[in-house]
């Protein structure tokens, strides 16, 4: 042993001394004992250090005290380097105690210095035990490399690995730190591997790992939640294997894996199976669903085709079968396509006889001429349909009136496909509305040439209808009145400012009550505002259960009946006024006269007695020209008509007036027209006397009053003119009138009754005359009358005119 | 004293436009009473005449030309000088509905035409409410009437 350490090298020795004479001391005693070495000398840590990092030494001596340190710091240093190079202490003195605590620490031995010959033997002892130290770890380092190996691989796998004995306790983990679970191999070493296991799995764990027990050699396997030391809980797959009775081994190996993504994963893959199931389950039942829709569908149009079938087979029979409509089909030219029973009987074609001839030949030949039947075929296809009425011709050649509905039949895509044509014969209808037409017709004739107003009502008291008549009375139009409320209308202002009221008014009490109210003195407002005086009847319509319907209303103008009776009272007022007058004057004379209180005054006697006489005169005349007028007015008296000569009764009138001409100091001038006229002749005397009576009594005294005639359009016209006052021309159209006096006074001053000219005038009329005035104020007036001349006139000029010369005065 | 002879001689104006009537009535008041008796021949007169007088009544014709009585009496009523003077009318026109009419315009009375001339003082006075002791007329009447 000794012959390799000498043989091997040169010994290559660190002296760590402070005491350079030690130092020599030991290198001396190395030398003594004939080792072959070579020795560094260092003093301070920071060269020692500097030393060992710069080359590999043999052995260490190092002395115990040191300046500063120790020969123990020094060892701890390199013991912190895993330096194994032997060290030995050199030191002084040295107890018991320090020595078992060198050994302690590690040192390879100590050397006192004052037995310094010890030293090589201790230098050649540490170099021999680190020798075979070197030799018999070098089997050990083999397995032990192994080993570390091994650990790697299982360090450095995924997979975990634990060993548990025969109680589930763990004895062995694969991992210092365990990557998969976070715990080190301290924390769960002799731990149950149980005791984190997820709740609810531990029970089937523990009896897995029981069943396992069982079976010596025999595996398990199964998924289980495990507690992360981070805290989540983390799926492990375990492999297990019973291995207690191999002897190597004689435990439990558990192989162990994170599955915790996989599973997550998994269930990741089972949700989104579970969804997709879940789906396509949706899916197929909307599918289930749309596809009962689909067959629903189908069977409901396969019915409703059949009942569509069935129905077009219904329509043809019935369209073939109707009689009273002519059914017929055209194609777009206008032939016949189809025909059924209703026309053959209609229009008397069979079918086979007008299928495929064109629809002109039911026209008249008028309507041909004039293009009818294409006219209405283009307003069927312009407009769609056209309904007409016309008259058409039936086979055998007589005519009917037909209602026509033409129809353009297209297909969806909006082509024309043809005519349908529906016919119906209103021959009959027309017939009876051409009565019904000629009786509204007539109504309407009589109700407008009625002369008085017709006015229907209804319940309500609108207007239904009105006559022209009833609406010229009113003053509106026929249109304009139907609809409004009568009453309103006519009795809405009444002619004295008040209203009728709608409770009393008897157009509203014949609606009301049902009965017929007769009004001799009604009023009725015009549309102007004005009133009309009318006499109505108001009548209501009832139905056969006495319900009042309307009613009509019946009225006439009564303006001009009111005027006449107006005048009638009037002239009953002015007669009596006329008759009081000469009759007050007689009565009061006579009164005086008979009390005899006017016996002292002779007198005042006579006068009265006097204006007595005259009034009686007065009143005489009077009474006479009443009954006159009113005998020739009523026609009552007969005219005696004989043929006369105009110029004699123009002679006898003048001849009659002569006294009065000569009282009135006025010239009568006649020029004499002879005509043959057939006449009274005591009348047209009395109708010239009255004329020129007039004209000597107005004339100022000393002129000229003129009496001619003319023949004048197959009449003789009389002319009586006098120069006179005149009569105002407000007064020229009255003055014919009875007691129409120009002037009231006149009849007292002139003597009149007032009724002279009215006298005349009636005369004049029975003969078939005419009797006018002619006057200027201030110039006088001229009268006329005419008289239908019978012949020719005897001569133009009579010789009368000398005769009438003699009468001047 | 001034009005007992007031009393005693009235003045009546008659407006009138038939000479006839106007004379027998003038007579006919002043032979059987003591009042004074002026005449019209139209009612433009009688206004004039009224105004100018200041009759005691005034006896007024309806039917006249130009001025009738009711055309007459508006004149007369709405002059100052004639407002208070009592009118009657003395008409012919004595159908009810005409006396209602006239005796409608504002008159003391209306006197039918023809009248008895030994009655028309004291239908004139009794019209005018003239008591009949202070008037000769009605005693009178009386007188005749029993005689």
């Amino acid at each position: 042993m000794e012959k390799t350490v000498k043989e091997k090298s040169l010994i290559n020795v660190l002296l760590l001394e402070n005491d350079p004479m030690d130092a020599e001391l030991c290198e001396a005693e190395l030398r003594r004992a004939g080792l072959q070495f070579r020795a560094d000398v260092v003093q301070t840590p920071g060269d020692f250090r500097a030393k060992v990092e710069e080359r590999t030494y043999d052995v260490i001596l190092a002395d115990y005290n040191l300046p500063g340190w120790t020969g123990i710091d020094a060892f701890e240093y390199l013991r912190g380097k895993q330096s194994d190079i032997p060290f030995i202490l050199v030191t002084g003195a040295v107890g018991d105690e320090a020595a078992v605590e060198f050994i302690k620490r590690g040192i390879s031995d100590y050397v006192l210095k004052d037995h310094l010959v010890r030293l090589p033997i201790a230098v050649q002892k540490a170099l021999e035990d680190k020798a075979l130290r070197a030799e018999t770890t070098l089997a050990e380092r083999k397995l032990f490399e192994s080993n570390l190996r091994f650990r790697a691989l299982m360090e450095h796998s995924a997979d975990g690995i634990v060993l548990l004995n025969g109680q589930g306790e763990i004895i062995f983990t694969s991992h210092v730190q365990n990557q998969i679970l976070g715990y080190s191999a301290k924390d769960r070493m002799g731990k149950s591997v149980f005791d984190l296991v997820h709740p609810d799995a531990a029970a089937s764990g523990m009896k897995t790992f029981r069943r396992l027990l069982g079976t010596p050699g025999g595996g398990a396997i199964m998924h289980l939640r495990y507690l992360s030391k981070a805290g989540p809980w983390r799926w492990l797959e375990c492999i297990a294997n019973n291995l207690l009775s191999e002897p190597t081994i004689q435990g439990v190996v558990v192989n162990y894996r994170d599955i915790s993504e996989r599973k997550q994963a998994e269930d990741e893959i089972r949700r989104l199976n579970e969804e997709l199931e879940r789906r396509v389950v949706e899916r197929t039942a909307q599918l289930e669903s749309t596809n009962q829709e689909l067959k629903v569908e189908v069977a409901e149009r396969r019915r409703a085709e059949k009942i569509l079938r069935e129905s077009q087979e219904r329509f043809r029979l019935l369209v073939d079968g109707v009689r009273d409509y002519a059914i017929y089909i055209l194609n777009p030219q206008g032939r016949v396509v189809s025909w059924n029973a209703g026309a053959e009987r209609i229009k008397g074609y069979r079918a086979e006889e007008i299928i495929g001839r064109h629809f002109s030949c039911f026209y008249t030949l008028e309507d041909i001429e004039h293009g009818k039947p294409e006219a209405d075929l283009s307003t069927a296809v312009a407009e769609g349909r056209l309904e007409a009425d016309g008259l058409r011709i039936r086979k055998d050649g007589s005519t009917l009136w037909a209602n026509v509905v033409l129809t353009a039949l297209r297909d969806p895509s909006g082509r024309l496909n043809g005519f349908s044509a529906v016919t119906r014969d209103i021959t009959e209808q027309r017939l009876a509305h051409e009565a019904l037409e000629h009786l509204r017709l007539q109504r309407e004739l009589i109700l407008n040439s009625a002369g008085d107003g017709i006015c229907g009502l209804d319940q309500e008291g609108r207007c239904t209808f009105i006559n022209p008549a009833g609406a010229r009375m009113l003053g509106w139009q026929p249109e304009e009145l139907t609809g409004k409320y009568l009453h309103d209308v006519l009795h809405g202002a009444l002619g004295d400012g008040s209203r009728c009221v709608s409770e009393t008014c008897q157009l509203q009490a014949a609606l009301r009550n049902g009965m017929t109210h007769h009004s001799a003195d009604d009023v009725f407002s015009r549309k102007n505002g004005t009133s009309v005086a009318v006499d109505s009847v108001i009548t209501p319509i009832r139905n056969d259960d006495g319900h009042t319907l309307g009613a009509v209303l019946a009225f006439r103008d009564m303006t001009e009946r009111r005027a006449v009776e107006h005048m009638k009272d009037e002239f009953i007022s002015v007669v009596s006024h006329e008759l009081r007058t000469p009759l007050t004057a007689i009565r009061g004379s006579l009164g005086l006269l008979a009390s005899g209180k006017l016996c002292q005054n002779q007198a005042a006697c006579q006068r009265m007695a006097a204006v007595g006489v005259a009034n009686a005169d007065r009143l005489a005349r009077l009474v006479n020209d009443i009954l006159n007028l009113e005998r020739i007015e009523s026609g009552r008296v007969n005219m005696e008509k004989k043929l006369c000569d105009s110029a004699e009764l123009m002679r006898a009138a003048a001849d009659l007036m002569r006294v009065t001409v000569d009282g009135q100091g006025v010239t009568l001038s006649v020029e004499l027209f002879s005509a043959s006229i057939r006449v009274d002749s005591d009348r047209i005397s009395q109708v010239l006397i009255n004329l020129l009576s007039n004209a000597i009594k107005f004339s100022i005294r000393g002129s000229l009053v003129l009496l001619t005639a003319e023949h004048r359009e197959g009449e003789i016209v009389f002319e009586v003119r006098d120069r006179g006052r005149g009569i105002p021309a407000s007064k020229l159209s009255s003055i014919f009138e009875r007691f129409q006096q120009v002037d009231a006074t006149d009849s007292r001053e002139k003597g009149g009754t007032g009724l002279g000219l009215a006298i005349c005038r009636n005369i004049v009329a029975q003969h078939g005359g005419r009797i006018w005035v002619e006057s200027t104020v201030g110039q006088g007036s001229s009268f006329f009358f005419s008289l239908p001349l019978q012949g020719s006139p005897v001569n133009e000029r009579g010789d009368f005119q000398d005769a009438s010369k003699n009468l001047d005065c | 004293m001034r009005e007992g002879i007031f009393r005693m001689h009235r003045k009546i104006l008659i407006v009138d436009d038939e000479d006839a009537i106007r004379e027998v009535t003038q007579v006919t008041l002043e032979t059987l009473s003591e009042w004074t008796v002026r005449t019209a021949r139209s009612g433009r007169e009688g206004i004039r005449l009224a105004a100018a007088d200041h009759p005691d009544a005034i006896l007024l014709d309806v039917m006249m030309p130009d001025m009738d009585g009711p055309t007459t009496l508006q004149e007369l009523a709405s002059s100052p000088l004639t407002r208070e003077i009592p009118v009657l009318f003395l008409t012919a026109k004595v159908q009810a509905a005409d006396v209602r009419r006239l005796l409608g315009l504002g008159v003391k009375g209306v006197i039918a035409k023809p009248f008895d001339p030994l009655e028309l003082a004291g239908e004139v006075a009794q019209a005018l409410g003239w008591e009949p002791e202070q008037r000769g007329i009605p005693e009178r009447r009386l007188k005749w009437r029993e005689s």
